[in-house]
């Protein structure tokens, strides 16, 4: 799911997640960068095995806020391995705002980018977000700019 | 009558508190339906609890569904309908 924040791809993400847990499918949700850093943190701790056993229980992952914040390189080695287990045996929703041109600046490898860019793009469908942030709109923030400007009309 | 017997047999059964608290409750006009009543009451108690455990497990941030979900915003690819999002047919 592509689209700039705010648009709703976390609350379809999660929308979509609770239906395939209501169905009896196993799901797990993960910010990306939050999912890499327990990663790092059980490879440190030697008990990556085990975790990626119990992740690879779930028949859907979903990433969310993919590349909001750049990885380190194990970080990135290690979510490349996650991509690459999925492959062709498990699904992933994979939510983002960073165009694919864009994916190296997060995971710093041009090789590595194309590879993981090629397992996720084999059976893919491209979700688009092109509508302007909900948070925004929603935000009680609109009236006090709306205040202002009244204010400012009337001087 | 024979309720902490029972209770104990699902304990030792591993079958749950669930089941020996329905063997007091359930009615039925014969054995067999009593029995069948006090089975399918239990699979449909499983069938609940697993999915309630799948989604607190999950991970979420909420718990959404796709009442009054609107895809007005959203541009589908030619091979997804919000239909077949719903029915979860590309897992």
């Amino acid at each position: 799911m592509y689209g700039g924040t705010g648009t709703g791809k976390t609350m379809l993400s999660t929308t979509i997640g609770v239906a395939a847990c209501r169905q009896g499918i196993p799901v797990k949700f993960f910010r990306t960068a939050a999912l890499v850093n327990k990663l790092s943190e059980a490879k440190t701790a030697g008990t990556l095995t085990a975790f990626l056993k119990k992740l690879n229980k779930a028949e859907v992952i979903i990433l969310d806020e993919y590349g909001y914040v750049p990885l380190d390189r194990t970080g990135a080695q290690l979510l490349f391995e996650i991509i690459s287990d999925c492959y062709e045996c498990r699904s992933i929703i994979l939510n983002t705002n960073l165009e694919f041109s864009r994916w190296v600046n997060v995971l710093y490898d041009e090789q590595m980018t194309a590879a993981m860019l090629d397992r996720l793009l084999h059976h893919y469908h491209l979700l688009l977000f092109p509508g302007p942030s909900n948070r925004m709109r929603e935000s009680s923030i609109n009236e006090l700019y709306r205040s202002i400007s009244d204010n400012q009309l009337k001087k | 009558m024979l309720d902490k017997e029972i209770a104990e047999c699902c304990r030792k059964l591993r079958l749950s508190r669930n089941l020996a608290e329905l063997a007091q409750t359930t009615e039925g006009t014969n054995h067999q339906e009593y029995l069948y009543q006090i089975l399918s009451e239990e699979l449909h108690y499983r069938t609940i609890t697993r999915t309630e455990k799948l989604v607190n497990s999950a991970g979420f941030y909420a718990i959404n569904t796709f009442e009054g979900y609107r895809f007005d915003e959203i541009t589908l690819p030619s091979d997804l309908t919000p239909e077949s999002l719903k029915t979860l047919s590309f897992i």
